[in-house]
């Protein structure tokens, strides 16, 4: 399967009459945005402001980030089994306004978590802080549940993303990448001299507003199976995972997915990549047993010497990624895991729930643990009075003047446990 | 499978009851029990020779901000489960951990029925899972 994925350089975001891409501008129309949104009886209003990176501004609480993205040629269409029909994607051409992000906020339950700061030190901890954002403040309709509440402001998001993905369908990208993986027989004779390495992926998916989907799949439904990496990149892999901001993957970070890029940036040169594993984090321990069973089973099956395996969430998940790096080891596959910890503000507790002597190469994404002081910003996109009650937050960390003392875990992507940040821990 | 469900959250005990719930022979309910009271009871169970049937640190919510756990466990008794065993006092030992690191912070009674709700959802996602063949 071959991709190529062409990046319009998106360099600012304005409001305009009509929604272009132009010269680097995206242009947004509101009220058609807007109208798309409230096309949902579960919601009430939805407003729709831009956040620019260097501004005084801070977006929260943060449901998704989602970047724009259209399939120009081949089979199917962006989020496949969600937005469009089930086609199977990967193959093709797809162009992506980089630089660009829809950012869903909304207070679906009291407790909330999910900052971007667009300039200060917190703007530091977070990738978002970066791009060009159109942000969507979206609050429910009267007696929606939580559960409908967050299907509706991940759709709309969702909708929104596709729609703006459409502009950069006629523009011309200003890079072009190319990715390819080949069916399994080809793909190991092509490089038969390098180490075949695969990844696996660990979804999170153990019930409201810890859920990903896979091809409009509950990926708590779903036994491990085979992508090929291409697919990920056009939207096969969604997030509806609202909670833990530092180390969940929204659907940008999917998008986006560092260890896929970074697989293919040496494949033919120091490995060869041979696929991706998706894999769940269910709450049910057999499952658990199950779906490691599994993934062990395959990087076997697939011949692979090595396996990179990347968690999602905090906690039990823990279990779900010892279980993985030990049976993997077991079959003889050597594992390396992408976590990251809660060791503590000071950081030296033990950083994750579970261990094992076989998980001896380990790359973390940070402590979220870590406090941060962010000062207060002249604007906020979404709503702060819940920021006394986030997670990371601690009594009396939303100051009279706006500004929060915190845990880093607060901060949207902080610690991502796909590497998609800056943080990490080396050892000398 | 049947199953026990030690819980201190009042949802999971108004949804789920014996005799109505397909396989659940008892609901050990202490509302004024705190997470780490749960976690104790369950492990108690364990020691008895029932068998973890659901991950006790479910969830991403920390345990100093939700007091809610529901964790189910066999009604069979039978030989102790070291695997069961190592799990509950890996996430009994990560809950202190937690605690002892942070304050308790109190919510309103809104937001601690949003955390009961969250447990609800968690815990029913693991008794779909028990009981999807009988």
């Amino acid at each position: 399967m071959r991709l190529e994925l062409g990046e319009i350089l998106i360099k600012d975001v304005q409001f305009g009459d009509v929604s272009k891409v132009e010269n680097g501008t995206l242009f947004i129309n509101r009220d058609e945005i807007v109208s798309l949104v409230m096309e949902n009886e579960y919601i009430k209003s939805c407003k729709v402001d831009l956040a620019k990176p260097g501004e005084e501004t801070r977006i929260t609480p943060v449901k998704d980030v989602i970047e724009p993205r259209v399939k120009v040629d081949g089979p199917g269409a962006i989020f496949p089994g969600v937005i469009n029909k089930v086609t199977t994607v990967g193959s093709g051409r797809t162009h992506v306004l980089k630089g660009a992000a829809v950012v869903t906020c909304g207070k679906i339950v009291g407790f909330q978590e999910g900052i971007i700061d667009m300039s200060g030190p917190g703007a530091d901890f977070t990738p978002f802080s970066k791009t060009n954002n159109v942000c969507l403040v979206i609050e429910p309709a009267e007696g929606i549940n939580q559960y409908d509440y967050e299907a509706a402001a991940r759709m709309a998001g969702l909708r929104v993303a596709t729609l703006i993905g459409e502009l950069g369908r006629t523009v011309t990208p200003d890079v072009v990448h190319t990715y390819e993986t080949k069916p399994l027989f080809e793909q190991a004779a092509q490089y038969p001299e390098l180490p075949k390495v695969g990844y696996v992926y660990m979804l999170q998916t153990q019930g409201l507003l810890h859920d990903t989907y896979v091809y409009g799949v509950d990926a708590k439904k779903i036994v491990p199976t085979i992508l090929y990496p291409t697919e990920v990149m056009d939207g096969a892999i969604l997030s509806g995972n609202c909670v833990s901001a530092c180390d969940k993957n929204t659907t940008y970070h999917h998008l986006n997915n560092p260890i896929i890029k970074h697989l293919y940036a040496e494949h033919g040169k120091s490995i060869n990549f041979m696929g991706v594993i998706i894999t769940n984090e269910n709450v049910y321990l057999a499952d658990k047993e199950r779906s490691s069973n599994w993934t062990a089973k395959f990087t076997k099956f697939l011949g692979l010497d090595g396996a990179i395996v990347s968690q999602e969430g905090f906690g039990n998940p823990d279990t779900d990624l010892i279980m993985n790096c030990k049976k993997i080891e077991a079959e003889g596959v050597k594992t390396v895991i992408v976590t990251d910890e809660y060791a503590g503000r000071d950081g030296s507790s033990q950083s994750l729930a579970d261990a094992d002597p076989s998980a001896n190469a380990v790359v973390t994404g940070g402590n979220a643990n870590e406090t941060i002081e962010l000062p207060p910003m002249k604007k906020i996109i979404g709503m702060l009075d819940y920021t006394d009650k986030i997670a990371g937050g601690f009594d009396g960390s939303l100051r009279p003047d706006g500004s929060i003392v915190a845990e880093i875990q607060v901060i949207t992507g902080a610690t991502n446990e796909l590497g998609f940040n800056k943080l990490t821990a080396r050892m000398y | 499978m049947k199953f026990i469900l030690v819980t201190n959250n009042r949802m999971v005990q108004e949804r789920f009851k014996p005799g109505d719930t397909k396989n659940l022979t008892q609901v050990v309910y202490q509302e004024n029990l705190d997470l780490i009271g749960v976690l104790a009871e369950a492990r108690n169970l364990i020691h008895k020779g029932h068998r973890l049937l659901t991950h006790p640190l479910s969830g991403s919510v920390k345990p100093y901000e939700t007091p809610f756990k529901s964790v189910a466990v066999t009604s069979e008794v039978e030989v102790l489960d070291f695997q069961s065993l190592q799990i509950i006092e890996e996430s009994l030992a990560t809950a202190k951990k937690f605690l002892a690191d942070a304050k308790v912070i109190r919510y309103s009674d809104k937001v601690y029925d949003d955390f009961r709700l969250i447990d609800l959802n968690l815990i029913l996602s693991g008794i779909e899972s028990i009981n999807q063949f009988g």
